[in-house]
């Protein structure tokens, strides 16, 4: 039997960093994120936004990062060898480690197919396919043509879509093969610098559109900010907006994923994890409030005046990114050029995060049962290459919205909160305090500890307790699913239930070959 | 855009910045990783 390989390191602090910005900074970040300020409370919506942030997501990314740097001291990457190696008297809590690999695996399994909608419509918009639709209507056929929702002028099926999605695919798999440093360093290096770019003159052209129809003075950049900023602290009563607020931040800095876990495993012992997480905090938070917020929903605002964005803030993300986004764009000069720097920009947010997806599985193969590199690639590609079927096939049947439910919503609420019990009250919080610190280029306010120890989960708490009492049953007993969907919607569940099990049952074998290796 | 969307705004955008250059200049100034 080979002995243990040597993991995996990142080359450089800013590679590491760039990667786990580059992990958080995603789709949400462009589209997600003004369309739920927009529509909970405008510029109060940042109350509690900014709160939660401090509250919730930072004290997550700290501890994300340092229960991975942790981990990577014992040879593990992943949730499972991190949890037994805190709590090393529970045989159970390796089990719920296994969120780690499940969540980024399930969404790795719908995000690839959505990452490749942005590099098939970066590919539209420079050969001028989609530039020449002005409506809704055609914007939105043209979006369910490609999906192969239906059939119509613009497309004859799902083929082109699945075209791209190959590309992306194989795109993907190839950066993970070429690993830590060779492959997501790299990439990260080059792309998060792109994304700002291509964010930063779009940011512009939006900024300096002006008042483009003279007709309609109101319909101006200023009034466009106001719709996204103008606060209605009325809002701040209501829990939904807090709660609006408290998920935006899970979702945008990928805490409570496993993904941060993983990347901060292979950092060393005495390698900072305070500055750099702040570091990556800071990069996903500009773009997603400095420039995230400044392209959408004011560009749209400008075309679509004051009574239709309201009904477009709330129309969904895909509605916001793949319909209402060209329309604005193909009415600007030089709509090729911004309509393929859009989505190249959405490309390379989506290419950043995909790779974060596919490496905790990646990570589990190599440390957990002590395989090549090149076989865990191997496998893992063979595997999420067939389970991404099912979002490509059966998109008009809800799978894509049931998978992001669970993969991308629950368990990561579910798993943040085992992170931050295990953290704070079994690792012990002086512990945690002098693990957190080591090697770090800066200290973190005291008060840190209590926040850590007691708001932190506290909040976590709320936010599962009220879901259970809003959301359960409805979401159980398939409420709010179409009769003809549900069926598909029950086999996603018990797919989804079988991949948790075939992941935990890896586990059990995993550790059965480590003892008996003893 | 009314008075107080101006008030949010500049407060969150210069929050995220000064956050977002105090990173970078300490990471500038410290050591590379081990």
């Amino acid at each position: 039997m080979a002995g243990p390989k040597i993991r995996d390191t990142w080359a450089t602090r800013l590679g590491v960093i760039m990667a786990v910005a580059g992990s958080a900074v995603g789709l949400g970040n462009f589209l997600r994120f003004p369309a739920k300020a927009a529509s909970n409370g405008g510029g109060a919506f940042m109350i509690p936004y900014l709160v939660s942030l401090l509250l919730l997501g930072l004290p997550l990314m700290w501890v994300e990062w340092t229960l991975g740097r942790y981990g990577g001291g014992f040879g593990h990457g992943t949730a499972p060898g991190i949890f037994h190696r805190v709590w090393r008297k529970n045989r159970f809590i390796k089990y719920f480690g296994v969120i780690g690999i499940f969540g980024p695996l399930v969404i790795f399994i719908y995000y690839t197919y959505i990452e490749s909608w942005t590099l098939a419509y970066s590919f539209f918009s420079l050969i001028g396919k989609s530039t020449h639709l002005f409506d809704q209507a055609s914007m939105q056929s043209f979006l369910r043509g490609f999906q192969g929702v239906e059939k119509n002028q613009y497309f004859n099926g799902v083929g082109t879509a699945y075209v791209f999605f190959v590309i992306t695919f194989f795109l993907n798999i190839g950066v993970i093969y070429y690993g830590i440093k060779g492959g997501i360093e790299k990439l990260c290096r080059v792309a998060m610098p792109l994304l700002f770019i291509a964010a930063i003159i779009l940011f512009v052209r939006v900024i300096t559109l002006g008042t483009p129809d003279m007709a309609r003075p109101t319909w101006n950049i200023s009034n466009g900010f106001g719709f996204l900023w103008n606060p209605d602290f009325g809002a701040l009563l209501s829990a939904k907006v807090w709660l609006e607020a408290a998920g935006q931040i899970f979702f945008t800095l990928s805490v409570g994923i496993g993904v941060i876990l993983t990347y901060a495993s292979y950092l060393s012992k005495g390698d900072d994890v305070v500055l750099s997480g702040l570091t990556a905090t800071s990069i996903n938070t500009a773009a997603e409030v400095i420039l995230g917020g400044s392209i959408i929903i004011p560009a749209a605002f400008i075309f679509f005046g004051p009574v239709d964005i309201t009904a477009i803030a709330e129309s969904g993300v895909f509605n916001l990114g793949f319909v209402t986004m060209p329309l604005v764009l193909n009415k600007l000069p030089l709509a090729h050029l911004f309509g393929f720097l859009w989505f190249f920009l959405l490309f390379l947010a989506g290419v950043t995060s995909a790779v974060s997806l596919g490496q905790p599985a990646i990570a589990f193969l190599e440390d957990e049962f002590n395989i090549s590199r090149r076989k865990a690639v191997g496998i893992f590609g063979v595997v999420s290459f067939v389970l991404c079927q099912f979002p490509i096939f059966f998109l008009r049947n809800g799978v894509v919205d049931e998978l992001d439910f669970w993969g991308g919503t629950f368990f990561l609420v579910i798993f943040a909160t085992i992170e931050v019990i295990l953290f704070a009250w079994v690792f012990g919080m002086d512990n945690a305090w002098g693990e957190i610190h080591k090697g770090a280029d800066m200290v973190i306010p005291r008060i840190y500890k209590y926040i850590i120890k007691y708001i932190t989960p506290l909040f976590l708490f709320c936010i599962l307790g009220i879901w259970f009492w809003q959301q359960w049953l409805p979401v159980i007993g398939m409420k709010n699913v179409s009769a003809a969907n549900r069926l598909y919607v029950l086999g996603t569940r018990l797919g989804l239930l079988a991949m948790f099990l075939v992941l935990a049952i890896m586990v059990k074998i995993a550790w059965k070959r480590k003892k008996a290796r003893k | 855009m009314k008075i107080g969307g101006w008030i949010l705004l500049l407060f969150s955008w210069g929050m995220i910045v000064g956050l977002a250059t105090f990173c970078f200049k300490r990471i500038f100034s410290k050591k590379e990783l081990k």
